[in-house]
């Protein structure tokens, strides 16, 4: 009894040994997050050129791939910026691979033919990937300095005709008005309404000279942010961030008006620009959570504020409009500098494990009335996140690895020990001495 | 049973032995280091002569470099450093004083190579690599070529189980050399780790020619 017994229990050490142990079920989430963000676009006629650009990519496999563009071709809804950006202020980066040091590389100048237009004075791009703790993270960024254009050779904003018309019609107007009350009032009162006339013509000439000579300044002149579009992660926690820094936009530089009627140049469009438009920051946001692949996502547009200046005001006098999102608003309607805004809006989309945010551009139509304008849209952000859980079942139980340490390279110090090993031989020695006897 | 007290002929004969054993003791004590650098000496008049030959080359090239073998010699000139690195980091292997982290490339090869050195025993080549500063230089000749890296920051000490941070945690797309010893000195409850950057490549035959 006892052997068979001692057989069966040797029958199932062997089978337990020899058979695999049990399948295993592993957990892991498989994510991939996205992000975008573009400075500014510009298209004038058929030509264009996107400034600020800056794109993240990363995924669990992981891999993970960044670009940080100064300038490229316009890259519209979905230009490939791997063959559009320029390749001297363009920088990508990608793990495995070359993850980059993030440092901007910069060139100055625009391509032609937009160069006949447009002066970029520098545009830089920047990227950096580095894998840390079993993630890809990646941080990406594109700037320009500013951006000016002049009007084409031969186009009037005002033409001279009509504003010598309109000159004359308000000098004809004021002199009519005036002449009965200068006849039947005192001499005090008709001196003081003629010097109000002479004040009258004064500010009628000032404004013609002003009118005039607009067309020798910058037509349009934009500040741009820095894009940039990164990945990062705290903890179990992958967020991309997309941020577009907004603008400042300045259209018709207007010359000031000395006092002896002569005018000051040159006149900034940042400064002193007839409008200026001011963007600000749109944000997009996705974030991930690895535990548990929830995911989320926040966009913020960028707000559009107005300015308008009374060019009859010898002082730079400005009436200041914010603009809602999403909102059209129409300037100097009827003339060659008409332009319209239309303000960014903002959209959210959840779904199971997917979420995505994108920060609408600003899209301003400028000077419409001159060769058809300049189309310009300005800071926008997208993010966006997918996430998933998958379950492997593995045939075996993965067995435990030892975790790896850093070789022992040095060995204690053992002087104090010896020390004590010779006291205590000593010691013996004293005390083997009352043995002696 | 009856304890008989033992004569004092064995009494004596018994502390003279604990008294010479105890004396032994202290004196290997003081002694091991002293033997590890004369044992490591010896190891290194060899290596050298391996790392000229012919073969030595060829397993480089080959990538395929046995545990025990030479594969680089480290010279760091601040510290009076120059001695030969062994393939492995196994407590045998680094017996020659220095060794490679085999998961790791090889000298001039794109990522991190990383090194361990004793502090202490056997030659303790890496006993002063604390002093290195940011921009100090270390040279790694292998036998098909001479890399110059520059210490990128000051020396970091880290936990003995932060493999991947030493090993594995570093920029991508660069050639980086890591150090690594035992600290503090005399004992090993941590590692210092030195990180540099590859600055500079020259091969064998350009050397040559240029020598």
């Amino acid at each position: 009894m006892r052997r068979i017994a001692a057989l069966g229990a040797l029958v199932a050490l062997v089978t337990a040994l020899a058979l695999p142990a049990g399948a295993a079920t592993t957990k892991s989430t498989d994510f991939v997050l996205s992000g975008e963000a573009r400075g500014l676009e510009v298209a004038i006629g058929d030509q264009g050129v996107t400034l600020g650009f800056a794109k993240s990519l990363v995924d669990s496999t992981p891999k993970a791939l960044g670009i940080g563009a100064g300038q490229c071709a316009l890259l519209g809804a979905d230009g490939d910026p791997s063959s559009l950006c320029a390749a001297e202020n363009t920088v990508t980066t990608a793990y495995p691979g070359n993850g980059g040091d993030g440092a901007e590389v910069c060139t100055a100048g625009m391509p032609a033919p937009l160069n006949d237009i447009l002066d970029l004075r520098v545009a830089c791009g920047a990227s950096k990937t580095v894998f840390r703790k079993g993630v890809a993270t990646t941080t990406n960024s594109g700037k320009v300095a500013s951006l000016s254009a002049k009007l084409p050779v031969g186009v009037k904003l005002v033409p001279v005709d009509l504003s010598t018309e309109q000159v004359q019609e308000v000098v004809n107007t004021l002199t009519d008005v005036l002449a009965p009350v200068l006849d039947q009032t005192p001499q005090v009162v008709q001196d003081t309404l003629q010097g109000a006339q002479d004040t009258a013509f004064e500010t009628v000439d000032g404004l013609l000279e002003v009118i005039q000579s607009l067309d020798a300044t910058d037509a349009l002149k934009v500040e741009l942010g820095t894009s940039t579009s990164k990945v990062a992660h705290s903890g179990d926690m992958l967020e991309s961030v997309s941020e577009a820094a907004g603008a400042k936009i300045g259209l018709i530089g207007v010359p000031t008006v000395k006092t002896d009627g002569s005018i000051l140049e040159p006149a900034d469009p940042l400064t002193n620009g007839l409008v200026i438009i001011e963007v600000g920051t749109a944000r997009a946001s996705a974030s991930v959570d690895r535990n548990t692949a929830k995911s989320g996502a926040a966009a913020s547009p960028a707000l559009v504020t107005v300015k308008v200046r009374d060019i009859t005001s010898p002082t730079p006098k400005y009436v200041e409009v914010s603009v809602a999102p999403g909102q059209t608003v129409t300037l100097l309607e009827g003339t060659p500098a008409e332009s319209t805004i239309v303000a960014a809006d903002s959209e959210t989309i959840q779904e199971a494990g997917k979420a995505s945010a994108v920060a609408k551009a600003v899209e301003l139509h400028l000077l419409k009335g001159v060769n058809g304008g300049v189309k310009l849209a300005l800071a926008g952000a997208s993010a966006a996140a997918d996430a998933k859980i998958t379950e492997e079942v593995s045939p075996a139980t993965p067995q435990k690895r030892a975790p790896k340490v850093l070789p022992l390279t040095g060995a204690r110090d053992m002087t104090l020990v010896a020390l004590v090993l010779m006291v205590a031989a000593a010691g013996a020695l004293a005390v083997r001495r009352r043995f002696n006897s | 049973m009856k304890f008989r007290k033992p004569s004092a002929k064995v009494m004596r004969r018994t502390l003279t032995g604990l008294a010479i054993c105890l004396a032994l003791g202290g004196i290997g004590l003081v002694a091991y280091p002293f033997a590890t650098n004369l044992w490591a000496a010896r190891i290194q008049s060899n290596l050298v002569k391996e790392f000229a030959s012919p073969a030595a080359a060829q397993a480089f090239r080959s990538g395929n470099i046995a545990v025990g073998d030479p594969v680089t010699r480290i010279e760091i000139p601040k510290l009076d450093v120059d001695t030969m690195v062994v393939e492995g980091t196994s407590l045998s292997a680094l017996r020659a004083g220095a060794g490679h982290y085999p998961e790791t490339p090889l000298p001039g090869e794109m990522g991190n190579v990383a090194i361990a050195g004793h502090r202490t025993t056997y030659g303790r080549p890496f006993n002063r690599l604390d002093e290195l500063e940011i921009g100090d230089k270390i040279i790694l000749e292998t036998p098909i070529g001479t890399h110059t890296y520059e210490v990128l920051a000051a020396p970091s000490v880290v936990l003995p189980t932060d493999w991947d941070l030493v090993v594995n945690d570093y920029p991508p797309g660069g050639s980086f050399l890591t150090l690594t010893t035992c600290h503090p000195e005399g004992a090993a409850t941590h590692r210092i780790v030195v990180r540099a950057e590859l600055v500079d490549s020259t091969d064998a035959v350009a050397k040559a020619v240029g020598s």
